[in-house]
């Protein structure tokens, strides 16, 4: 009985209809999988070009003119098996006119490819060094008053030995900008914070005002505006600055953690990219950015963290002047370094400490 | 043609398409959540109580109970017969405020705020006496008078409204924090101490503070850098974390004897904060830190001193733990 159109029969098939319909069958494959890469392609693109935006709005290459390389950039290099980037962080609060603010926050992160070590040495605010000129001595965070960032890349590699591959600076903006990106922050705060003097100077009518902080221990979660709180306090801690770069390092640390392991952290990179812009400035390529980025995401390291400003490496003195210095322990300083860097920048730390010692009874007072 | 169009249709509408799906999720704004919890986990014997965003939220096996007080600026909420007593805090102080069970301010506790910036006070870290009669307190609010500016130990009288302090930490130590009084002997007080070891680093102690005998006693030593204790409700047991470094915690439980702590039993490391007995023996409440940034509010039975059953009560939500919660019986305070 006739049902109105035709069974095909298959036994009767062609080798020529055959061939036919695995074409058609391999045009529709090829079509999905075009579709598919143009959405993707389409996808990246979007991402590409916030970065491409957030890259040049930030990089501050054209700033990275050291004393050492007075007349050409810096040479920027693809990771090889090691790399040294110095983290800096300034208070350019509204009370700040000029256009190179002081860097009081410098660490280096030491990263060793090859042997998946990574290494953070802090470096105290108010150790007492021969600036890059050499002709006249002030606190380490005092020289990127100079020329800006390259000075401070230069009183590094001057005092410590050690090359400065890459650098990141971020300011007080930029920074409760980036912890307010990625949802905030979680913090095991391990001792209380209390502060009757912490500066109203982001964000305030009146920058030259204080308010009083009361952290208390356990775990917090803060925004960007209590993090840079919580890092930035220093006046009742009765360890100084020595406490407050503690906690500068534990939230670098938590930070790290939050958004390697958190989705939507990473989700939050380019509301990042809108909010960062002009907030920091960095030499990071977008290609070492993803190399690093994977380096840290392959890898569960655990970085080795070193302060210079323990008693073992450094004791507190006066400048001439009544400023409140740290004099570096050249013996102790060089051995870290060392352990670090190599014996050739523990050399050349212990030389610069030492003639900074030397010349105490002149510039400074050690008690 | 044939081919532009193909071109059109499976190159070009793509590759937008695929731009504009990014640009939409690349401005995507955060969603807020509303607190979701699954009570089927909490056991019928016990309320939890919780603030967030100005929500003091009431957990019981029945359901959620929420009140909304207006007030962004809570931190802190424990229970207090049908009312709450929260932590208000501000820019430059706090208050302890005392909620109705509607949400309605009743009294201001403890005023924070003496409109100069230099003679504001905190008050934080309420603990109800088990009695009710007395609520205990850290606070700053003797600054002036002896030169400490951490926070000491207080006591208020709820009917006399007389305030008392019994513990002043030494000078530049780090201060007191989260006291607790014992559900069976009314004149002891546990509460975490911090202080600075001779290289200045950090650590905390949770000590012991008899009232009648105005005497304190370590329940931990320097080296366990012990905080965040808290009885059992028969007052035989304590539960308390070690902090390992500025990540991990391991939970400890031990027997409370009149000499301190015995039997101390490491039970679990991990990144907890707040651990709580159940008023059912055997089980626990803490906050986990959860890999999005956010906390878990989390039970477990503790057998043969190990975790055993452990489910989460809050899940995928923005719980954090700057607050804590408590542990109540629902028997005498659930509506």
């Amino acid at each position: 009985m006739s049902k109105g159109y035709d069974i095909p029969n298959l036994e009767g098939r062609t080798r020529l209809q055959t061939t036919k319909e695995k074409s058609i069958l391999l045009r529709f494959l090829l079509c999905i999988l075009c579709m598919i890469l143009c959405f993707g392609l389409g996808y990246g693109i979007f991402y590409l070009h916030k970065l491409q935006l957030f890259i040049s709005a930030n990089t501050g290459q054209e700033v990275a003119v050291t004393p050492k390389h007075t007349t050409s950039l810096p040479t920027i290099t693809e990771p090889t098996d090691q790399a040294n980037i110095l983290l800096l962080g300034s208070d350019n609060d509204q009370k700040f006119s000029g256009s190179n603010p002081l860097t009081q926050t410098m660490m280096v992160v030491h990263i060793n490819y090859d042997t998946k070590k990574v290494d953070m040495f802090s470096i105290p605010r108010d150790l007492w060094i021969q600036m890059p000129k050499g002709t006249s001595y002030g606190k380490i965070d005092q020289a990127s008053e100079e020329q800006g960032i390259p000075s401070a890349i230069a009183v590094v590699e001057q005092t410590f030995g050690i090359h400065i591959d890459h650098y990141a600076w971020v300011g007080l903006y930029g920074f409760v900008k980036s912890i307010d990106a990625i949802g905030g922050v979680n913090l095991q705060i391990v001792h209380p914070v209390l502060d009757y003097a912490y500066p109203t100077d982001i964000n305030s009518s009146n920058p030259y005002g204080y308010q009083r902080l009361d952290i208390q221990p356990g775990m917090q979660h803060m925004d960007g505006e209590h993090a840079l709180q919580y890092v930035r306090s220093r006046h009742e801690d009765v360890v100084g600055d020595f406490g407050r770069t503690q906690r500068q390092r534990q939230l670098l640390l938590t930070l790290k953690a939050t958004v390697l392991n958190s989705p939507s952290a990473l989700g939050q990179i380019p509301q990042l990219f809108d909010t960062l812009n002009g907030q920091i400035k960095t030499d990071i390529t977008p290609v070492i950015a993803l190399q690093l980025g994977s380096f840290f995401l392959t890898n569960t390291i655990t970085p080795n963290q070193f302060t210079l400003t323990l008693p073992t490496y450094s004791q507190i003195g006066w400048s001439t002047d009544n400023q409140s210095i740290v004099i570096g322990n050249a013996t102790s300083s060089a051995q870290l370094i060392s352990n670090i860097f190599g014996s050739q920048a523990g050399s050349t730390t212990y030389n610069s400490l030492v003639s900074v010692q030397n010349i105490a009874s002149q510039s400074a007072k050690v008690p | 043609m044939k081919i532009l169009r193909a071109v059109i249709i499976f190159a070009l509408i793509p590759l937008i398409a695929g731009y504009l799906v990014a640009s939409f999720k690349g401005h995507k704004t955060q969603s807020t959540v509303s607190l979701n919890v699954a009570t089927n986990n909490i056991l019928p014997t016990d309320r939890i109580t919780l603030v967030e965003k100005g929500i003091i939220s009431s957990i019981t096996q029945k359901g959620v109970t929420s009140i909304s007080t207006n007030d962004q600026q809570l931190i802190e909420t424990i229970p207090l017969g049908e009312n709450y007593v929260s932590v208000d805090k501000q820019t430059n102080y706090a208050s302890l405020l005392e909620f109705s069970s509607t949400g309605s301010l009743t009294r201001t506790l403890l005023n924070g705020n003496t409109n100069t910036i230099d003679t504001m006070n905190w008050y934080t870290d309420p603990a109800i006496s088990a009695d009710q009669k007395e609520i205990a307190f850290v606070s700053d609010r003797d600054k002036d008078k002896t030169d400490v500016q951490d926070n000491a130990l207080f006591v208020k009288n709820l009917t006399t409204n007389s305030v008392k302090k019994i513990v002043d930490p030494d000078p530049h130590s780090g201060g007191i924090a989260n006291p607790v009084w014992s559900p069976i002997n009314p004149n002891l007080i546990t509460y975490d101490y911090y202080q600075y070891d001779d290289a200045y680093n950090p650590y905390s102690v949770i000590k012991e503070y008899d009232i009648s005998t105005q005497s304190t006693n370590p329940l931990t030593t320097q080296k366990q850098n012990a905080y965040q204790g808290s009885f059992s409700p028969d007052g035989k047991q304590f539960i308390f974390l070690e902090r390992n470094n500025d990540i991990t915690t391991t939970m400890y439980i031990a027997d409370v004897t009149p000499e301190g702590l015995s039997h101390v039993q490491q039970i679990a490391t991990g990144d907890f904060a707040y651990p709580k007995f159940s008023n059912t023996p055997k089980h626990i409440y803490y906050l986990q830190a959860q890999e999005n940034n956010n906390y878990d509010l989390d039970t477990a039975t503790i057998q043969n001193n190990n975790m055993t059953n452990i489910h989460a009560l809050s899940t995928d939500q923005e719980l954090q733990a700057n607050s804590g919660f408590t542990v109540s019986k629902t028997t005498t305070t659930s509506k």
